[in-house]
């Protein structure tokens, strides 16, 4: 109980400081509002709208492979997870991290370089 | 004659001398980790000048210019608190304080010896890895949030950076649960009291420690807010309190992923023991003689290394760090295996 105890106490702090900070800010801060002072960082340029920019993002399949990979992990991590109990029924789970392995180091071998567009 | 203390007044000191309140309030809590935060900036800028031939802060301060840090924290506090106007203000404001409190609670679960931690649980390690997922959504909303293109660009590279490198770290952190037959964070620092993990699983240190710079976007892992190139990339908008915010919880993080290397890998509070000291005192030295090791070697990374490009930032994730953390994760599998083959 005052293991939870604990865990209450600092989550308060936790969530207290950042608001104490906050309003520490409104405390000593002063400052006269102009518009000027709210535009965006342009690197001294009038800030433009986002409709007259584009710019491409590289390596975006990456993010759908994230998804794949994560699912994975995830796989084997619960698979890994029955090691602990039952060592005894590891051969499958081997077996798996064996042909992962040598076929993520095939793949990272005969990639040489990462391509940006897939 | 004793005067008789007032019970609310006797129920207040009692509460704040309880078990809980220490450990959640003072050490390992609040206190400690605000402290830390706070002093791991001092210790880098005077490390760093260290290197590059300087004296670092010097002036505000009796002992090494140590109230500089103060003195900056000050600063920040007492400049006006600039929003964008083409900002989404509710998230602008929330997300730094989001990521001080993702990162504050990491300390919750990571133990300093068997008595000094704020919550053990029996999936502590799932929590702490939880917490370090969720960590970076603050940061790449905040991105987002700013309605800045330069933000917006620091925060795509940002979570492309963690897409590369969460992967591995988890891997890694499976061979570590699977060789101790734990996901207690205790159970794992005590399975290493004859040889720390950092030895027998080298290779998925290796992965972990890598893993966990990039992170903590420390150097050479830091280019979604390369300061110089990139005029701080996702935080480009921020400043004042904001700014102030997302420091410590950057800072904050990275002293609780050192204390998880730590623990998870090189033995926690095991050490050789200290005469005339009992492991109460002694075991958080330990951990603190370790850390205080594998800080200086990630910020000294910042003094020694240049930054690297994102193709090589992503290179290094996806075809080096997850091939080698599956084969560390094979390797533990057989070494947990093969022995019952024999039996």
């Amino acid at each position: 109980m005052s293991s939870t105890d604990a865990l209450i106490y600092y989550t308060v702090l936790s969530v207290a400081l950042p608001f104490i900070l906050l309003l520490a800010n409104k405390l000593l801060a002063s400052g006269r509002k102009s518009r000027r002072k709210r535009l965006s960082f342009e690197s001294g340029q009038v800030p433009f709208e986002w409709g007259e920019t584009s710019f491409p993002v590289e390596y975006f399949p990456y993010a759908i492979i994230y998804v794949a990979y994560a699912v994975l992990s995830v796989a084997v991590f619960i698979s890994a997870v029955a090691i602990i109990d039952n060592p005894q029924s590891a051969f499958n789970l081997v077996l798996l991290l064996g042909v992962l392995s040598a076929s993520s180091v095939y793949a990272a071998l005969s990639l040489k370089e990462l391509p940006q567009r897939l | 004659m004793v005067v008789p203390i007032p019970p609310p007044l006797d129920q207040l000191i009692r509460f704040i001398a309880s078990e809980p309140f220490v450990k959640a309030a003072i050490f390992p809590g609040a206190t400690f980790v605000a402290v830390l935060g706070i002093l791991s900036v001092w210790y880098e800028r005077k490390l760093l000048a260290r290197v590059m031939l300087r004296i670092g802060p010097f002036h505000v301060g009796k002992y090494g210019g140590w109230l500089q840090v103060i003195a900056d924290a000050v600063k920040f506090l007492s400049k006006e608190y600039i929003i964008p106007a083409r900002a989404r203000r509710k998230l602008f404001v929330s997300m730094p304080m989001a990521a001080l409190l993702l990162a504050a609670l990491l300390f919750a679960f990571i133990p300093f010896s068997e008595y000094w931690v704020i919550y053990r649980s029996d999936i502590s390690v799932l929590l702490v890895f939880l917490l370090l997922a969720v960590s970076p959504i603050p940061f790449i909303v905040a991105g987002w949030a700013s309605g800045s293109k330069y933000s917006f660009i620091g925060m795509i590279r940002f979570a492309f950076q963690i897409f590369a490198y969460e992967i591995p770290l988890f891997l890694a952190l499976t061979g570590v649960i699977i060789a101790a037959r734990s996901f207690d964070i205790v159970d794992i620092v005590n399975a290493q009291a004859a040889v720390p993990f950092a030895i027998t699983q080298f290779i998925g240190f290796l992965v972990f420690f890598i893993a966990a710079v990039s992170e903590a976007e420390r150097i050479p892992f830091d280019l979604p807010t390369a300061e110089q190139e990139l005029v701080e990339g996702w935080m480009v908008e921020y400043g004042s309190v904001g700014f102030l915010t997302i420091q410590l919880a950057m800072y904050t993080k990275l002293d609780a992923l050192v204390f998880f290397t730590v623990n998870m890998y090189l033995g926690g509070w095991h050490g050789p023991s200290l005469p005339g000291l009992p492991d109460t005192v002694a075991q958080p030295l330990w951990v603190f003689v370790k850390f205080l090791t594998v800080l200086t070697i990630i910020l000294l990374f910042r003094g020694v290394y240049t930054r690297i490009t994102m193709r090589r930032i992503l290179d290094l994730g996806w075809r080096v760090l997850i091939p080698l953390a599956l084969i560390n994760l094979f390797i533990v599998s057989l070494t947990v295996y093969l022995p019952t083959l024999v039996g």
